[in-house]
């Protein structure tokens, strides 16, 4: 057994080493629309682990674009061919999702994959690939911030600088002076606290004080209880998953913490609201301007789902299909052309109304509002 | 056949991460749960000296090496007073010290954000560019460990970590330094890790701390016993299953809407019914 099982080793290994050798000369499969009987769109979504809160839904909402772009017709006379992949939320496994959407899966183009953190190790892949992906919830600011390549990178997500932009310019509308900041040790939050930081002189505000927290942490107590005894006017928070931010809204109330607590869109999570309800109410935040087509959406996926949609980006997913899905109406054939084609491509968006991409790969305009919870509901702050 | 490529070249950094824990739990019976650390020194290694120092891959793969040594010569320092279980718990503590110093120390790892743009090799003035010529590298790696991890285990430094995993207190009585036996395994098979770990840097060009995490050390440790413990073919086969079967089951028609959670559920069993039917691992010559 010992010896078979040396031989074998070595036979593999060789064997791996001669198909390297031959693949090593060959140029890389590019996928052709013309060749292929349907446009095969893949989706890489965190749909176990950590982000799996967010990817659920993404993944239905991105499903429900297709079904209805299938059910008008398909795209160029072709039916979508939806493949799904479990990024798991990790770099590694979303190097390989992605790795089998693109090589063995041979996609036309991506949704996902999510989450800025694991996105950046499939990247390289993308770009080498030309396979366009349009992420629902990857903060372009983040692959901005680590100098990466964004060439065949797209987002839905909000823009993060014009979601901070709008908050600070509350606080400067109402005279907050001292602010601190909380968020744990991943990078969106980590991007998200610096460029509130970066841009608070700007707008006469102080960073108080500022906490890191381990990432997954669910008690605030100890750091509510600090920030109660320096007089701090606002905390902005920033937390991997939607639930945490609700925890700590929660626990604030339960200490008395009376300062204004700020947060960008993800807040938004119809999910969280379900569960937490009222220990969200006072927070404020920002949120693009609702427009009809979300209103739409939300009343579509209730029915097609019987749930309200999960997650803070599913509205991001659902766009990210239909704005592929218009870049090849338009004529691109390829990965090439799609990604020039979603340069231009405007479409009437769920999450944002006039949808395009900047020269950074970013959801064009947008104006955001202040919105807040109160009793059980997200509403206009005004 | 790029997509089996990339897997070839993962199940290679695994197969070192495996060969070289093997030296560690399966010959020399000392339970460790921090070789993610290690293999986080030599990724951080790479990632550091090149992006940020200009630094070629072999070189930076050369200190990381050195580093991952001395890390371990002290942890072993300290781990060599533990035996059995406590010694699993002292390990496990330095892999959580580390995973802190990869987290927290931002102005050198960049923290949370992680280091991106990591740099493939270059070989004699030849960037390393395909995933195919990737593979080659890294397989030529592996065969290293290979061969280094028989060299030992037929030496008589391997018979003796036998001894010191059958009975200790006999070899010390024959007049052996056990300590210094199991300090300079312990740095050996850090400096295999390390190697993985430039690879990986290099292969992924993203590298963030959670990727070394403590859950990393127990995936690679699982991967070992499964194959066999005190078998350095049995980690070889070991890698493969771990790196392939999730991927095979990618490929299985389980229902899209429950598809992610019943591939996670089939792995979880398949790893179950490979351990009831084959406690000691496929093909292990030693049981925890």
């Amino acid at each position: 057994m010992k010896r078979n099982s040396l031989y074998i080793a070595l036979i593999v290994m060789l064997l791996v080493v001669g198909i390297g050798l031959v693949m090593s000369r060959r140029e890389a499969k590019v996928a052709e629309l013309d060749d292929l009987s349907t446009v095969r769109l893949g989706g890489a979504f965190g749909l176990s682990g950590v982000c799996a809160e967010w990817g659920e839904g993404e993944k239905k909402a991105a499903q429900m674009a297709v079904d209805e772009a299938n059910a008008a017709g398909g795209v160029n006379g072709k039916k979508i061919d939806f493949m799904i992949e479990d990024t798991q939320c990790e770099n590694k496994t979303t190097v390989n999702a992605v790795q089998k959407l693109v090589n063995a899966d041979h996609v036309i183009a991506i949704v996902g994959p999510t989450w800025g953190d694991a996105y950046q190790g499939a990247s390289p892949v993308i770009n080498g690939s030309m396979t366009p992906a349009v992420s629902p919830d990857t903060a372009m600011e983040a692959l901005e911030f680590q100098k990466q390549s964004i060439d065949y990178i797209f987002s839905t997500y909000a823009p993060q600088r014009k979601e901070i932009a709008a908050l600070e310019a509350y606080a400067e509308r109402v005279e907050l002076k001292k602010v601190a900041m909380v968020w744990d040790q991943d990078s969106y939050s980590t991007m998200m606290t610096r460029l509130f930081e970066e841009a608070s002189p700007f707008h006469g505000i102080q960073i108080g004080e500022k906490h890191e927290m381990p990432t997954g942490i669910q008690d605030f107590r100890t750091v509510i209880a600090k920030m109660k005894t320096a007089n701090i006017e606002a905390v902005f928070i920033s937390f991997l998953a939607p639930h945490t931010k609700a925890s700590f809204l929660k626990q604030a109330k339960e200490l008395g913490f009376r300062a204004i607590i700020l947060s960008a869109a993800d807040i938004q999570d119809e999910s969280v609201l379900e569960s937490f309800g009222s220990a969200m109410d006072g927070v404020i935040y920002t949120y693009p301007v609702a427009n009809e087509e979300q209103k739409a959406f939300k009343e579509t996926y209730r029915a097609k789902y019987n749930e309200d949609p999960q997650g803070p980006a599913a509205v991001n997913a659902y766009d990210a299909v239909r704005i592929i899905v218009a870049a090849i109406g338009s004529g691109a054939k390829n990965g090439q052309e799609i990604r020039n084609a979603l340069e231009k491509v405007r479409i009437k968006g769920a999450f944002i109304g006039d949808l395009g991409f900047d020269e950074k790969h970013q959801v064009l305009g947008g104006e955001f509002e202040l919105k807040t919870v109160r009793n059980g509901a997200f509403i206009p702050f005004k | 056949m790029e997509y089996l490529i990339h897997l070839a070249v993962m199940s290679s950094i695994y197969a070192i991460l495996g060969m070289s824990l093997n030296l560690v739990v399966g010959y020399a019976g000392l339970l460790s749960v921090t070789h993610a650390a290690f293999y986080g020194v030599g990724a951080y290694a790479v990632g550091i000296l090149t992006v940020s120092r200009g630094y070629g891959f072999f070189e930076a793969t050369a200190i990381g090496m050195v580093c991952a040594a001395a890390a371990a010569w002290f942890i072993g320092i300290v781990s060599g007073k533990f035996k059995g279980d406590y010694y699993a718990l002292v390990s496990f503590g330095f892999n959580i010290i580390v995973f802190s110093i990869f987290l927290n120390v931002q102005s050198v790892t960049r923290g949370p954000l992680g280091i991106p743009g990591i740099p493939k090799p270059e070989l004699f003035g030849t960037a390393i560019r395909t995933n195919a010529q990737f593979l080659i590298l890294s397989i030529v790696f592996a065969l290293l460990t290979y061969a280094i991890s028989q060299w030992i285990v037929k030496s008589s430094f391997g018979r003796a970590l036998k001894g010191i995993r059958e009975d200790e207190d006999a070899l010390r009585v024959f007049g052996y330094d056990t300590a210094r036996y199991k300090r300079i395994i312990f740095m050996i098979a850090a400096m295999l890790a390390a190697v993985a770990g430039s690879l990986f840097a290099s292969y992924i060009s993203y590298i963030d701390p959670s990727t070394f995490s403590l859950n990393e050390s127990i995936f690679i440790l699982s991967l070992v016993i499964l194959g066999g413990l005190a078998n350095v073919n049995g980690s070889v086969f070991g890698a493969i299953v771990f790196i392939l079967l999730p991927e095979i089951l990618r490929f299985v028609g389980f229902p899209p809407d429950i598809a992610a959670q019943m591939r996670q559920v089939a792995y979880g069993a398949i790893l179950v019914l490979l351990m009831l039917y084959r406690p000691q691992g496929m093909f292990g010559e030693y049981k925890l």
